[in-house]
């Protein structure tokens, strides 16, 4: 279905005639469907890329108006960014890339909608400062982590989850009023997102995300933390051949392995108590090969020889970052003695070497779309939080649901691919288990539902809070019920402040 | 309906020992030590569960009555436990004080409403666990009413965002609907429920937690709450650092937060310094014009394991942070040894004598406070004082409390002003002075984010959107308005 020529008129009087485009090779690029995807995204009507907080504002009343959806979108790496029915246009927010602000002294960062990781992270080093980078690479959109998607890190463990850093935040809603929340609200400034009152930075990010589904966030302020490394990443060498260290006497990553979940599990929360480290995560073994590996021939060949499975089956990642060398030695010390408690041992220096000779891992992530490219499909599931000992509560009832998906041959043969993340010092915890599975086989359209499905289904038969309810109407209709009847309360918010369901309405 | 119909109708739901409907009590709720005064409530009622709190909402939405809930015992002093609209019942939940569940293990604690800091502090010690304080809160405040409303703490380092130290909690909405918010939401019941409910986003898109947080009970009544714990450090060490300029002393905090060296971390004057810890009369004069101007508290930890070599590294850092700023932390200020013991005790622990703190100096206290960042806040010291000098304010009468809040992103700045609550002309001026300073304030950037009482008017007038779209959430959680009525933008 075509835009009609009034309406593509009326918006290009907003953006101008160079930043919408209806025609058919440019939205053909919009509605490519996702390689582990089965669905085939509708076609938007029109792309539009404005400018300002106020075109934004301009373009929503227009769909209001003419009863057309739009979806804010940045890097379009989720199937959220992608129409799930006619009439939609695409808010395409990159042109929105400036960091409006670094306020070294208060520590805060105001950005737009398309600031890049890549962009603010290295930028921010310059001034002594940093942020938890959402795992995503670092050309994910800062202001969609912290405030539109999930933004689960590598660094959480010492900092928290990214919608914790939220200061301040502007907000077009549904309708097209332009909110300011927190300080920002009475003109004090960019430095608190909470209140006055009741805090309707509520209404924009829970556990997850609006995903676009709530109008379009176009500016936030980000809380910063102090950077302990130097103003530039030291990097040698190019991508994809590269290593990064960071200075030895205060940066150290060790990785020790376990016999089982539950000394893993004693040794997170032994160094949580410590407040010692700033990364302490169980990572995932599969993609962490994935990520040391420059092909998928190298893959199969690290994968298949067995090592990552011997040695990160049950891995405790720690990376410590302190103010002095005499400091990194007690915390070393201390985090001996614990590990020697718990029963951990050190992993082979070969593959504690990819970590030490790439400490991006915990800065930016630089190589995480390498997950990505073994050219099959991926997907996560769990993405549930909690305490540290519920997560791994979670992940020990994994084999029951996943192992049959193993034994079938429908994903790969990877049980231990899931990470826990724990959180402010082990307060929480995130579980993700990832999955990969081979586009070739004759039902691989439904596989990643299938996991999804079974894992869903064995959180609510132990009563796990393994994941939250999915964005999708049908689920959400159905399992509301079991999660304190919060659809019922999802359900009426959207339609208050969204009473003509434009924006980007649930699946 | 009439007033004796409804002490009826609740003395059968609730049964009569639990409702009071004695004139002289009544009386007593329509004023509160802010000076704010409204209707005398028709009735008080002491629900004991979650249960008798859903009957009581739905009993309201049936025949339209104001429920306005409090949980800490007196004094009130925010006006928001005064009621805004005639015939309303208190909702007093001191009697639901259970200490649900304390978890040494993920370190957090689930109480009920009643459960207040005097109860608290002394049950989470005896488990290893410490939960972050206000400043020397009143042994008979509610906990959770606390962390509800985002009540700045002594450790900003444990701070994340404002909504911090609350986890999870349970809530019966105006529409007499019960929720649970975060990882307490499910799957399944309560009982069935393994998870240990502290991940306190969500459930899906929307943080239900942060909707409640700030409400004055206006959305809904909290039944239960989850609270973050903090391991309770084998050994700490507490320093003063005594300064003249504020301005001097505040610039090397943001560089002792920034590295998370400290963990309690506050200033305050000589006048504030002074009630905190004075033990008559006489000692109070005595230290008010002994302590330095401006006091720098700071206390480092050591926490399970080589807690000693813990503390020689902050130490260190601590001396350097300061010392580049030609200050130094002392542990005793000069000439008054033996204040770090018993600082120490009035960090550690709510207020258990009467008078509270605050109100033994002159017998009243009425704080304005407000949020701003660090480096602003002398600033605002400094506005202040020029309308406490104008108002002839008396300096003795003026205590000055900053707390830096978020990892140091923050600062919660307070004026506590000292007062003959008997003295009429005193009440008037400082009626004057506390609504002349607040229009300034706030004219200059200063965010009252907790609107109590005339603050409201202040910060929502110049936010109409902002106030649109609180309404709607109202519309949502209370349709028939019978939360709390005539507060923050619900008037």
């Amino acid at each position: 279905m075509a835009l009609a020529p009034e309406i593509y008129r009326e918006f290009e009087a907003i953006v101008g005639p160079a930043y919408i485009s209806d025609r058919e090779y440019i939205l053909a690029a919009l509605r490519q469907p996702q390689p582990h995807s089965p669905f085939k995204p509708v076609s938007p009507v029109a792309v539009l890329l404005p400018e300002t907080t106020e075109q934004v504002q301009a373009i929503v009343r227009v769909c209001n108006r003419h009863g057309l959806r739009y979806i804010a979108t940045v890097s379009s790496l989720i199937s959220f960014a992608y129409p799930n029915g006619p009439n939609t246009i695409i808010l395409h927010l990159k042109r929105m890339n400036r960091i409006v602000e670094i306020n070294e002294r208060d520590r805060y960062a105001v950005i737009e909608s398309g600031v890049r990781h890549g962009q603010l992270r290295t930028e921010l080093m310059r001034y002594g400062l940093s942020y938890p980078v959402a795992s995503v690479g670092p050309g994910g959109s800062v202001l969609a982590n912290f405030a539109c998607s999930s933004g689960d890190n590598h660094v959480e463990y010492g900092t928290s989850r990214s919608n914790r850093y939220l200061a301040g935040i502007e907000w077009v809603t549904p309708t097209g009023e332009i909110l300011r929340l927190g300080s920002l609200a009475t003109h004090a400034g960019w430095f608190n997102a909470d209140g006055p009152g009741p805090s309707l930075r509520g209404l924009i990010k829970g556990f997850a995300g609006q995903w676009g589904g709530l109008g379009v966030v176009t500016r936030i302020a980000i809380g910063l933390d102090a950077w302990k490394g130097p103003p530039e990443m030291p990097t040698e060498g190019r991508s994809p051949r590269y290593r990064m260290r960071l200075p030895a006497d205060c940066h150290k990553v060790l990785i020790f392995k376990f016999p089982t979940l539950d000394q893993v599990h004693d040794a997170m929360q032994a160094i949580g108590r410590t407040e010692i480290g700033f990364s302490v995560m169980k990572y995932f073994n599969a993609s962490a090969a994935l990520l040391a590996t420059e092909s998928a021939n190298e893959f199969w060949e690290l994968w298949n020889s067995g090592l990552f499975q011997r040695e990160l089956a049950r891995p405790l990642f720690v990376y410590l970052s302190t103010w002095s060398a005499e400091e990194l030695a007690y915390e070393e010390r201390v985090l001996h003695d614990i590990i020697a408690e718990t029963g951990g041992e050190p992993v082979a220096d070969e593959v504690l070497d990819i970590y030490r000779e790439n400490m991006d891992f915990f800065v930016l992530v630089g190589f995480l779309q390498r997950v990505l490219r073994l050219g099959g499909a991926w997907a996560p599931t769990k993405l549930g939080g909690d305490s540290v000992s519920h997560m791994f509560e979670v992940a020990k009832a994994i084999p029951e649901f996943f192992d049959g998906f193993i034994a079938r041959g429908q994903v790969l043969d990877a049980p231990d691919n899931f990470m826990i993340t724990p959180a402010e010092y082990g307060h929480q915890a995130h579980i993700e288990l990832l999955y990969l599975w081979d586009r070739n086989q004759p039902d691989w359209a439904e596989v990643g539902l299938q996991v999804m499905r079974a894992s869903l289904e064995n959180d609510l038969e132990h009563h796990h809070h393994g994941s939250s309810p999915p964005r999708a109407k049908a689920m959400l209709e159905r399992l509301g019920p079991r999660y304190s009847n919060c659809h019922v309360w999802i359900e009426r918010l959207k339609a208050a402040f969204d009473p003509n369901d434009v924006s980007n309405p649930m699946p | 309906m009439r007033a004796t119909d409804r002490v009826v109708s609740l003395s059968t739901l609730l049964g009569s020992d639990r409702c009071n409907a004695d004139p002289d009590t009544l009386q007593g709720y329509a004023t509160d030590s802010s000076g704010t005064t409204g209707p005398t409530p028709s009735l008080l009622v002491r629900p004991r569960h979650r249960n008798e709190v859903i009957d009581l909402v739905r009993y309201a939405n049936a025949h339209g009555t104001s429920l306005v809930p409090l949980s800490s015992g007196p004094p009130h002093c925010h006006g928001d436990t005064v009621p805004g609209a005639t015939n309303a019942v208190i909702v007093d939940c001191r009697d639901m004080n259970r200490i649900l569940r304390i978890d040494p293990l993920n370190r957090s604690v689930m109480i009920e409403p009643g459960v207040h800091y005097g109860e608290l502090v002394p049950a989470l010690a005896a488990e290893g666990l410490r939960c972050t304080l206000p400043l020397a809160p009143r042994g008979n405040k509610s906990v959770l009413t606390s962390c509800l409303e985002r009540e700045a703490r002594l450790i900003p380092k444990y701070q994340y965002d404002a909504v911090d130290p609350l986890l999870t909690l349970e809530v019966v909405y105006g529409t007499g609907d019960d929720f649970r918010t975060g990882s307490a939401c499910g799957p399944g019941t309560l009982d069935e429920l393994r998870a240990d409910k502290v991940n306190p986003w969500g459930p899906g898109p929307i943080d239900f937690f942060r909707l409640v947080s700030g409400a004055q009970g206006t959305l809904g009544l909290v039944t239960w709450a989850n609270i973050k714990t903090e391991v309770l450090p084998p050994e700490r060490e507490l320093y003063l650092t005594p300064g003249d300029d504020l301005a001097r002393l505040i610039a090397p905090v943001d560089q002792l937060l920034r590295r998370r060296v400290v963990d309690e971390c506050l200033i305050v004057n000589a006048v504030t310094l002074a009630a905190l810890l004075a033990r008559d009369g006489h000692e109070l004069e005595a230290l008010r014009t002994a302590l330095p101007r401006w006091t720098l508290i700071t206390g480092i930890s050591g926490l399970e394991r080589r807690p000693r070599e813990r503390l020689a590294i902050l130490g260190r850092y601590l001396r350097e942070i300061l010392g580049a700023a030609d200050l130094e932390p002392l542990a005793e200020l000069p000439g008054m040894p033996a204040l770090n013991e018993r600082l120490g005790q009035r960090l550690d622990n709510p207020c258990g004598t009467e008078p509270y703190w605050k109100f033994a100096p002159r017998g009243g206290c009425r704080d304005l406070f407000f949020l701003t960042t660090l480096h602003r806040a002398p600033q605002f010291v400094a506005r202040f004082d020029e309308f406490a000098a104008r108002a002839a304010w008396p300096v003795a009468d003026l205590g000055v409390y900053l707390q830096p809040v978020i990892q140091g992103r923050g600062c919660h700045v307070e004026f506590q002003l000292l007062h003959d609550p008997h003295d009429a002309a005193s009440g008037a001026r400082l009626h004057d002075l506390f609504l002349d300073a607040s229009h300034a304030l706030h004219r200059d950037g200063a965010f009252f984010s907790r609107p109590y009482g005339p603050w409201a008017e202040l910060v929502y007038r110049d936010d109409p959107a902002g106030v649109a779209a609180l309404r709607k959430v109202k519309e949502i959680f209370d349709p028939r308005r019978v939360l709390n009525p005539g507060k923050l933008c619900f008037r």
